[in-house]
Order: structure tokens, then C-alpha cells, then sequence
């Protein structure tokens, strides 16, 4: 890869890196689950970077290796031969070593896996249905069913916690804390 | 009826948006570096990116000692009184392990034998190459050239080194370095990738190979590096770090509990704390495993920048900080509970784990009489079988990943935390980038 390559490679990545991480975390409800998420989707980006910058819709095709990473929970070669041992992104807890879980998290967590899925790609990022059962290789009546269901499941959790009161408006309301 | 829910969706876009997560440690240099060994036939092209990322950090890395180490912290400690036989770690000294005299920059993990004699990593020169280097008492040597961008895994107390390469061709390459030769080891039939993980004393190398999901220990007995490895059915066990005498440690199934087991296959899982809900095995000598355990606690942690810094201080392993803790896998802890991180040691042969709630950072390091070694935000330190804890001297960013036997020598490096006022996680991604695959390897000598 050319250098010019590579700088358009982190260029790109490090702009989103942050709302990978996001959709991940929502994922996997894990921190260091998410770490590992992104780092071998990144990786293997890096990888295929000559054709995938050529896709049409770049970011979409992030976001299939970032879903299809979490649901064949692969550890990939290539990321191990680094992260292999004691390497310090690995169980080190960071800045503070907290983490706070809210309850949106926590709600997806009790979510089956499928249904947590398609709500973040749906709505995290921004996935059509098409993509989104693609990725997760099932027909999109499956995504639509599941969508229904987990938003369901989802508003009745929340709602048991706290008064729905951001709904719709743009605002989390009192959802949060 | 999923168009009507679908329609109102804005709500749970907004809450998705606004979840409050941790933040991300994803490493581009890393995904750039490792990226980069598995790229098939753009090899060169590759590394010289990478080496300009190198190239980029030398100037910040030949200042960074003098500049962050602060000068007084890297002189030998003063004021102990030593009487007849000094404690350990009484007086360490630090310095940054040499590079061999203008060949590149220092890149990767620094690993050493049980004696601390030996140390080894890899150099990437001016020309994009990689080379192992090793050190004998600290003087650098660089070994022949073994496949592409050899980094070196393990070494014995007799100077053999073993380390994983790629082929030409981006395929994986396991090596072994003995008597002045470099040798390839054989190939893992039916596997994707493997690697060495150690070598002991008579010359034998365990390692772990792997192919999707699966994984296995793979061993190359001493006298037959080219004959077909031994496989054992490890399951849905994920290695770490391996001992000499192959056993590895890491984690096992979905949930990552901690676990141990040995190139015959058989295994155990390792005791988490109570109120523990995960856990990890970072590396492993002997007897003893190192790594960290993260429990679940609705008491803040104290102040990290004060409680590690502290000589000598008895730690309560048992905790009294943590009670609160509720083991809960979900995360459903009453009141909202927070994930904090602890450094842990296990004794492998009862499954016992002893864990320091004070300290977030991983314990990185461990000798066959169960010191461990751990990083910090306040600067790394050694921790006593009875759960005393040394601070070492040198920069608060050091992080220790190798302690000889005798507590006489430790091998590390340089990793920023984060943790400096001001310093966001995006700089400090950008500091990745801009340093590439660089790193400052420290010796300490105590």
C-alpha cells in the first residue's frame, strides 16, 4: 500500500472510530469486547483497503464487517499476532478502569442477540433492511420481525425504569441517570 | 404494525446515540502494523508506510526518556538504608534497552528469559526490513532475517529465540534461533495461522495455532523444529501467554473466565474473586499466572494516583472496598454498579486468585516465586507474594512485561495511558499513529 494509501486509510478511520466503537459496545455490552470488535474490523479494513475504498457505500461496508465480526465472534490471525500476550489494550481498564453502565445499555443486554443486533444497525447505523439482513445472512421479514420486536421490548424495559418523557422529541429525557 | 413502530424509531436512535459508553481504545498503528503482515504481495510498499510512521516518531522517541522520565526519577532511589541484605526492588535503575548503532527503531514486545540475561524485540531499518534483536546483559545483537517482519515471542535462558514471521506470501512463519542459526519450524497442517509462544530450557517450543474459531496448543519438540507439531484439543479456550513447560493460560468460552491448561489438553478453570464477573490470565512462569480480573462494585475506587505509589503497604486482599460488589452478568447491579479492573495473580496449582482492588492496570508480569509486575497511573510497580507493594523507578508510563526469577531484572516498555490531564483519547490515537510501530523498550536492574 502506498503511503498516500495509508493516510487516507487512518484519515478515514479515525473520524469514525468513536461511532464504531458506539455501535459495538451496544453490541456486545462489553468494553473490551468492543475494543476487539473494532480493532479486527479495522484491521481487516486495513487489509482490504485498496478495494474497499472503491465502495460505493464505504461506510455501509464498515459496518457489515463490523456485524459480522460480532456475530461469527472470530478472533482474526492477524490481530492476534499482536495482541498476543500482555499487551496493554488488553484488560487494562484505561483512564479511570470505570465504567458506568446506563440504562439503555443495559436494556440491550437483556435483548436476544438478533433483536440487539438489527436495532443498532437499524438505528445506530443508519442500515437499511436489506443491508441489514445481508449481513446477518437471514431474509429481511426476519430483520422486520426482529425489529419490531426488540423496539417493543426495548420501549417496555425502559419505560418500566423511567417515564418515557424524551420520546420522539430528539431528547433522551429522563432516561439517562 | 413494523412500519408504525419503525416510524417512531427517532426515539430509540436518540437513546443509541446517547448510551453512555466507555471509550474506544481501538490502535490504527496496530491495525497498520498488523494489516500489514498479512497483506499478500504489497508487502514492500507496506512496510515502507510503516516505516515512515517509524521514521516519524524517532525524534519524539530519542527525547521522550529525558523529557517525561523526569530526571531525578531515573537516578538510582535515594535515601534507603540498607543494612545487611537489601529488599527487592530496594534499588532499581532504569534505561532504555540500546538499539544496535544506527540500524532503525525499536518496534514491538520486548520479551526476556527467567534470568533476565536476555531480552528480545524487533528493529525495523531504515529500508522497512525487520530483524529480531537480542540483548545479552543489555548489548544488542541483531539475528538473521527470518521470513517478514519477525517479531521474537520467547527466549530461554540459553539465548534460543523463537518468533512468528509472515512468508512471502502472508502466510504465517514460526522460527526458532539457535547456535547462530535461525531456523524455520514446521508447519501446522489444517490451521490458518500459529504462532510460538515459548520455549523452555531444553530447547522445546509450545506455541497455538488456529483456523476461524478453533483453537489448539501446538508443540515443536527441540530435536525435530521441521517434523509435524503436536496438536492438543484445546476447545473454545483462547491462549495468551504460555509457560516453559506448556502450559498456557487465558480465557475460555463466551463469558472469558480465566483458564488454564496444557499441551495434553487438559485444563482448569481459574478462581474469579467474589463479585468478580470476568477475568483474564495474562502470562504465566511456574507456578503462577498474572493478569486482571474486573468485578462489579458500587464504591469508587480510591484515588489511583496516590494508593500505588505506596512502599510497602499491606494490601487486603480480600477487600474491604468491594463489598458492595454484586456478581451479576448482565450488569444489573442494584444501583447502577461500575466495572473496575483489578490486577490479579493466580496460584496454578490450587486455582487460587488473589486480586489488588487499588490497582486498575493488569498485572503484566510474574517470576516462578509469584511476584508479579503491573503498570500503573502512578508508574509501574512490583508486587510481593504477601501482597507488598515497590514502586520502580523511571517513567510513570512504563509497563513492565517480563521479571526475572531472582527479582534482579525486569523488561518493558513505554505506553502512554492516557491518563495525563488534557491528553483525550483522540490525541492520544493520533500519538499512536504518529509513533507508529516505535516503541522505548526499558531494563530496569534492581
Amino acid at each position: 500500500m502506498r503511503a498516500d494509501d495509508t493516510s487516507e486509510y487512518v484519515e478515514f478511520v479515525s473520524a469514525r472510530l468513536a461511532r464504531w466503537h458506539r455501535a459495538a459496545y451496544l453490541l456486545c455490552g462489553d468494553e473490551h469486547r468492543a475494543d476487539d470488535l473494532v480493532q479486527t474490523t479495522v484491521t481487516r479494513l486495513y487489509v482490504h483497503w485498496a478495494r474497499a475504498r472503491g465502495a460505493d457505500n464505504l461506510d455501509g461496508y464498515v459496518h457489515r464487517m463490523l456485524v459480522r465480526a460480532y456475530i461469527d465472534e472470530r478472533r482474526l490471525a492477524w490481530s492476534k499476532v499482536w495482541l498476543m500476550s500482555s499487551t496493554p489494550e488488553r484488560g487494562a481498564s484505561g483512564d479511570s478502569g470505570v465504567e458506568e453502565r446506563d440504562l439503555v445499555v443495559r436494556a440491550l443486554a437483556e435483548l436476544p442477540k438478533g433483536q440487539r443486533t438489527v436495532l443498532v444497525m437499524r438505528f445506530l447505523c443508519d442500515m437499511p433492511v436489506e443491508s441489514v439482513a445481508a449481513a446477518m445472512r437471514c431474509s429481511t421479514g426476519n430483520v422486520k420481525a426482529q425489529t419490531a420486536r426488540g423496539l417493543a421490548t426495548l420501549r417496555a424495559r425502559l419505560g418500566e425504569q423511567a417515564p418515557f418523557a424524551g420520546a420522539g422529541t430528539g431528547k433522551g429525557g429522563g432516561l439517562r441517570e | 404494525m413494523n412500519e408504525e413502530y419503525e416510524e417512531r424509531a427517532d426515539d430509540v436512535r436518540v437513546l443509541l446515540e446517547t448510551a453512555h459508553v466507555p471509550p474506544a481504545r481501538a490502535d490504527l498503528a496496530r491495525a497498520v502494523a498488523a494489516g500489514t503482515v498479512v497483506r499478500r504481495r504489497r508487502r514492500y510498499a507496506a512496510v515502507a508506510a510503516a516505516t515512515v510512521f517509524a521514521v516519524a516518531g524517532t525524534a519524539a522517541l530519542g527525547q521522550a526518556l529525558d523529557r517525561t522520565g523526569g530526571g531525578d526519577r531515573m537516578e538510582v532511589p535515594i535515601g534507603e538504608t540498607v543494612t545487611s541484605r537489601p529488599a527487592p526492588f530496594s534499588a532499581c535503575t532504569v534505561r532504555a534497552l540500546p538499539p544496535p548503532p544506527g540500524e532503525g527503531v525499536l518496534s514491538g514486545q520486548v520479551v526476556s528469559d527467567p534470568t533476565g540475561r536476555y531480552a528480545a524485540a524487533s528493529l525495523v531499518r531504515p529500508d522497512g526490513t525487520t530483524r529480531p534483536v537480542l540483548w545479552t546483559d543489555g548489548e544488542p545483537e541483531v539475528l538473521p532475517a527470518v521470513g517478514y517482519g519477525a517479531q521474537p515471542r520467547a527466549v530461554n535462558s540459553s539465548g534460543v529465540v523463537v518468533g512468528a514471521s509472515s512468508t512471502k506470501d502472508g502466510g504465517p512463519l514460526a522460527w526458532v534461533y539457535r547456535d547462530g542459526r535461525a531456523t524455520a519450524l514446521a508447519e501446522v497442517a489444517g490451521y490458518e495461522w500459529w504462532v510460538p509462544l515459548s520455549v523452555n530450557e531444553r530447547g522445546d517450543v509450545t506455541g497455538e495455532a488456529w483456523r476461524g474459531v478453533r483453537f489448539t496448543v501446538v508443540s515443536w519438540p527441540h530435536a525435530e523444529p521441521l517434523a509435524g507439531p503436536a496438536l492438543a484439543k484445546s476447545g473454545d479456550v483462547r491462549g495468551s501467554g504460555v509457560g516453559g513447560d506448556g502450559t498456557v493460560v487465558g480465557t475460555r468460552g463466551e463469558a472469558a473466565d480465566p483458564y488454564v491448561w496444557h499441551d495434553d489438553g487438559t485444563g482448569r478453570a481459574l478462581q474469579l474473586p467474589p463479585g468478580a464477573v470476568t477475568g483474564q490470565a495474562l502470562t504465566v512462569r511456574g507456578d503462577w499466572a498474572a493478569g486482571w480480573v474486573g468485578l462489579y462494585t458500587r464504591t469508587a475506587p480510591p484515588d489511583p494516583g496516590v494508593a500505588p505509589r505506596t512502599q510497602g503497604g499491606e494490601v487486603d486482599t480480600q477487600g474491604g472496598e468491594v463489598d458492595e460488589r454484586v456478581r451479576d452478568q448482565t450488569g444489573r447491579t442494584g444501583g447502577g454498579g461500575k466495572l473496575v479492573t483489578a490486577a490479579a495473580r493466580w496460584d496454578l496449582r490450587t486455582g487460587r486468585v488473589t486480586h489488588w482492588p487499588e490497582r486498575v492496570m493488569p498485572a503484566t508480569a510474574v517470576n516462578a516465586s509469584g511476584w508479579v509486575a503491573a503498570p500503573g497511573e502512578g508508574g509501574p510497580t512490583v508486587i510481593s507474594p504477601r501482597g507488598e507493594v515497590t514502586a520502580l523507578p523511571g517513567p510513570a508510563d512504563g509497563y513492565p512485561t517480563a521479571l526475572s526469577d531472582d527479582n534482579r531484572r525486569l523488561y518493558g516498555e513505554r505506553v502512554p495511558q492516557g491518563t495525563e490531564a488534557g491528553v483525550g483519547a483522540d490525541a492520544l490515537l493520533k500519538q499512536r499513529i504518529t509513533k507508529g510501530p516505535a516503541t522505548e523498550l526499558l531494563m530496569w536492574r534492581c
